[in-house]
């Protein structure tokens, strides 16, 4: 069982302070939601995370230790689904075992083949991303991220961004029997509530200017009721949905509304 | 897309030539001394067959693209190479590029004379010249299309911990394909110039060659005959080109065509 924790997270690009003091931890296995307005710094919370960037404060802590490599702790679907052009989808979902672990690439394939079909592209994965529509590219993306099995943490930013309606719903529930199925922890970016209340076991509500926890939810309708599409045809979706809306209108909208311009 | 309209287009391009030929053909014949001053298409046909059935015209055509070909080819991959060692290592890329820049701004057959007294009035200086040619359009481009790869994929490969050599063959040098296959493009035209010149300066054989003879003869059909091969060597190089580019970068070939 691990145990991931962030301990005072900052972020000050000059006199600038973009995070601040984010301290919170992970258990194995957890799905955390993030859920605040565009621009308050998730981003850039994520970049810390993955090692893109170097935090100014504070520190990453696996099983008590500070991790230095972060790159190899994390998987991280960013928000575009950044699949090569020149790959097919078969190499693209390989992409990240080809890089930097092709002594796996032998017994990944097999898995890629799973996940391909899992996520309904069994069809699709000689064809390149132009071919596809931008849900089965942002489902490739999915593939691409949870192939790389080896990470503790997965770490998707809007993962259901620009999906339609029911392929959300299809998209949240296999993602939810992916992560069940192979307690795997993870963090999910999200400004849309709904699907915070839907997935994920708690949420942070993040506050901008400096980017800070303004609040954290219990939630776990997905795990109680055994899906994310179970959850929100539950009776307590209602209540849980106008708790978490209400404090996330309270932490973030109503601080960013003036500055909206920049 | 019909399958009639190509052809339909075919025939519409080609009318504008087939017209200028015929009026050409008409007026140096009713024209005094019309063919000497300004040739015509029969005219040049007759030197082309002529020289075809003598052999000479295969021997200076062949003498060029053997020219153009090694020339580009070895210009370019030295220039895609360095352009692109730029990339890797950004000390080199400040130290040369001002030099590579300055060099690109004089023109190639500038060094003509001084690249013939080195390497002599025989095929290599030809070669020569084309690798001056197109080295530093070839360097340039390679450079350019390193530095427009997509940041965001190299952020995705930092985050998978990708090494700075991965990043490079899986990132960098497929993306900027396109850029090279744009300069290799632009370089068949620097390419047959300075082969051109080279034999129009000095040498043995080659369609300049052919040019120069047929210029100090007055014999304005058989100048136009060297051109009207000098073009065709031209197309044929970029029919090569764009033929491998689809091979080698489908994917920007078929989503243009999507585009369209």
């Amino acid at each position: 069982m691990t145990n991931i924790e962030f301990n005072t997270i900052g972020l000050r690009i000059g006199q600038v302070s973009i995070i601040k003091d984010i301290s919170f931890s992970l258990k194995n296995g957890e799905i955390v939601g993030i859920l605040g307005p565009s621009g308050c710094g998730k981003t850039s919370f994520f970049n810390i995370l993955s090692g893109l960037i170097p935090q100014t404060e504070g520190s990453i802590l696996k099983d008590g230790v500070v991790v230095a490599d972060r790159a190899h702790l994390c998987s991280y679907m960013f928000q575009d689904d950044l699949l090569f052009p020149w790959r097919n989808i078969y190499d693209n979902v390989l992409l990240g075992t080809e890089a930097v672990k092709p002594d796996a690439l032998e017994s990944r394939k097999a898995d890629a083949t799973r996940l391909l079909r899992l996520f309904g592209l069994k069809d699709f994965s000689k064809k390149y991303p132009h071919q596809l529509s931008g849900g089965m590219r942002r489902r490739a993306a999915f593939v691409r991220t949870l192939l790389n099995d080896d990470r503790e943490l997965f770490l998707f930013d809007e993962p259901t961004a620009g999906l339609d309606h029911l392929l959300r719903l299809q998209v949240e529930d296999t993602l939810f029997h992916f992560l069940m199925e192979n307690q795997r922890t993870s963090l999910v970016i999200t400004h849309d509530v709904e699907t915070a209340v839907a997935l994920v076991d708690r949420v942070f509500i993040f506050a901008p200017r400096p980017a800070h926890i303004a609040a954290e939810v219990q939630i776990g309708l997905a795990r109680k009721y055994g899906s994310p599409t179970a959850a929100r045809t539950s009776s307590e979706f209602g209540d849980t949905f106008q708790f978490v809306l209400n404090s996330y209108m309270k932490h973030g909208t109503a601080e960013t509304l003036p500055n909206v311009v920049d | 897309m019909e399958q009639q309209k190509p052809s339909l287009m075919w025939w519409i391009k080609i009318l504008p030539l087939a017209g200028f030929l015929i009026f050409w053909e008409f007026a140096s014949r009713n024209i005094e001394r019309g063919v000497f001053y300004y040739g015509s298409p029969s005219s040049v046909f007759n030197v082309l067959s002529e020289r075809a059935a003598n052999g000479s015209l295969l021997k200076d055509t062949s003498v060029t693209v053997f020219e153009v070909v090694i020339g580009f080819l070895i210009g370019n991959i030295l220039g895609t190479l360095l352009g692109l060692l730029f990339w890797y290592n950004r000390y080199i890329a400040v130290l040369a590029r001002p030099y590579v820049l300055v060099a690109g701004s004089i023109p190639a057959v500038a060094f003509a004379p001084i690249i013939i007294l080195f390497f002599g009035i025989g095929i290599g200086s030809k070669i020569a010249l084309v690798v001056f040619s197109t080295f530093v359009v070839a360097t340039v481009q390679a450079f350019e299309g390193a530095m427009q790869a997509n940041p965001n994929y190299i952020r995705l490969m930092q985050s998978l911990g990708a090494t700075r050599w991965t990043i490079f063959t899986k990132v960098i040098v497929p993306s900027s394909l396109v850029w090279l296959f744009t300069g290799f493009k632009l370089n068949i035209g620097f390419a047959i110039l300075g082969a051109f010149i080279g034999e129009f300066i000095s040498s043995q054989a080659g369609l300049g060659h052919m040019i120069e003879i047929a210029k100090g003869l007055f014999n304005t059909p058989a100048v136009l005959a060297g051109i009207a091969m000098i073009a065709l060597v031209s197309v044929c190089l970029n029919a090569c080109i764009t033929f491998i580019q689809r091979k080698l970068i489908p994917w920007e070939y078929e989503s243009n065509q999507m585009n369209q």
